[in-house]
């Protein structure tokens, strides 16, 4: 019980992190910003646009799709290897 | 053994809600156009060997060991969906992901650890816009190369001194992340510094990603070694396998 309720305490506290995030656009950038970028553009170098520029919904697209191949590959092979494997080993 | 399984529904619970705690947000590799060309060609020129070296490994053992595929399968994604999964890190108010090299170069060895970083890299320069082409010998160089090496390396020296497997896994996971944004801070040092000296930039840059990087190399190395007790708990023969512990190994 004291368990689940502190599982509630801290998903309830996480909640409204995205929303802040939304609102501030200059927090929870990356590091990639924040450093590398950062760090380049005062030594003279600025990034270029990437081959494939998506934009947007499109690149949140991209991301959720990868990670949705890439889950299900993991996935597939982990039930070859701990589901199925461990059923032959026996 | 019940009171352990019983904790494992609520641990993951909580990490999935920290991870469900996602914001708009980018990472960490070195973008297009970062680097000068000479650069990009030097750090390409270091990676493609290497890369090379693993991929002829992986043929080498898939032949020994038709077994070794699934688990090429089982990391190569890890390592692809951990280096582009954003987590923000509160503390330092930004984001960025963890390398998953240090895991994939216990199971798969260091030199197929760099293959599958450089295919999830070149996936990720294609389509995600993280990363860049020009740039991805550097990223691979710093994620592959030193990350899946520092990550054995670490885990080995902790086997050879007797630490338990859950501390082994967790100090490969540290020192592959920690080194993975060592290694890129010397690559933007390096071809960046202009006027400052090498060191100086390099320190400057590296300590910019520790309060980033630390909280995140730390959820790295716990992650890394729950899976490897994990594996010892249901499939103790692949951990034999790899040659990674013996009989009744702690």
């Amino acid at each position: 019980m004291r368990r689940r309720l502190l599982l509630l305490f801290t998903v309830l506290l996480l909640l409204p992190l995205p929303v802040r995030a939304q609102a501030k656009t200059s927090e929870w950038q990356g590091v990639d910003k924040t450093v590398v970028e950062k760090y380049a553009k005062e030594l003279g170098r600025t990034p270029h646009k990437p081959f494939i520029d998506l934009q947007g919904d499109m690149l949140l697209f991209a991301f959720t799709l990868s990670g949705c191949v890439g889950g299900f590959v993991m996935g597939y092979f982990w039930h070859k290897v701990f589901v199925a494997g461990k059923r032959k080993e026996d | 053994m019940k009171r352990i399984s019983s904790r494992w529904p609520f641990a993951a619970a909580l990490f999935l809600a920290v991870l469900a705690a996602p914001s708009a947000a980018l990472a960490m590799h070195i973008s297009e156009g970062i680097l000068p060309a000479g650069w990009c060609i030097f750090w390409f020129a270091l990676a493609l060997p290497v890369v090379a070296w693993g991929v002829v490994r992986i043929n080498r053992r898939k032949k020994a060991d038709p077994a070794y595929i699934p688990l090429v399968g089982i990391f190569g994604a890890a390592v692809f969906v951990f280096s582009c999964f954003p987590i923000p890190v509160p503390i330092a108010g930004t984001c960025s992901h963890p390398a998953g090299t240090g895991l994939s170069a216990i199971f798969l060895g260091p030199f197929a650890s760099v293959v599958v970083a450089f295919v999830s890299l070149l996936l990720q320069a294609l389509f995600l816009a993280h990363g860049g082409l020009t740039t991805l010998g550097a990223n691979t160089f710093s994620m592959g190369v030193l990350g899946s090496f520092s990550g054995f390396a670490a885990f080995w020296i902790a086997r050879r001194l007797g630490f338990r497997l859950f501390w082994c896994g967790a100090l490969a996971g540290i020192a592959a992340d920690l080194m993975t944004y060592l290694a890129t801070s010397t690559e933007l040092a390096l071809a960046l510094h202009g006027d400052h000296t090498v060191l100086s930039v390099l320190g400057q840059i590296y300590l910019a990603f520790m309060p980033t990087q630390i909280p995140l190399s730390i959820l790295e190395g716990a992650v890394t070694g729950g899976i490897l007790v994990y594996v010892r708990n249901h499939r103790p023969d692949l951990l034999h396998k790899v040659a990674l512990t013996r009989e009744g190994a702690k």
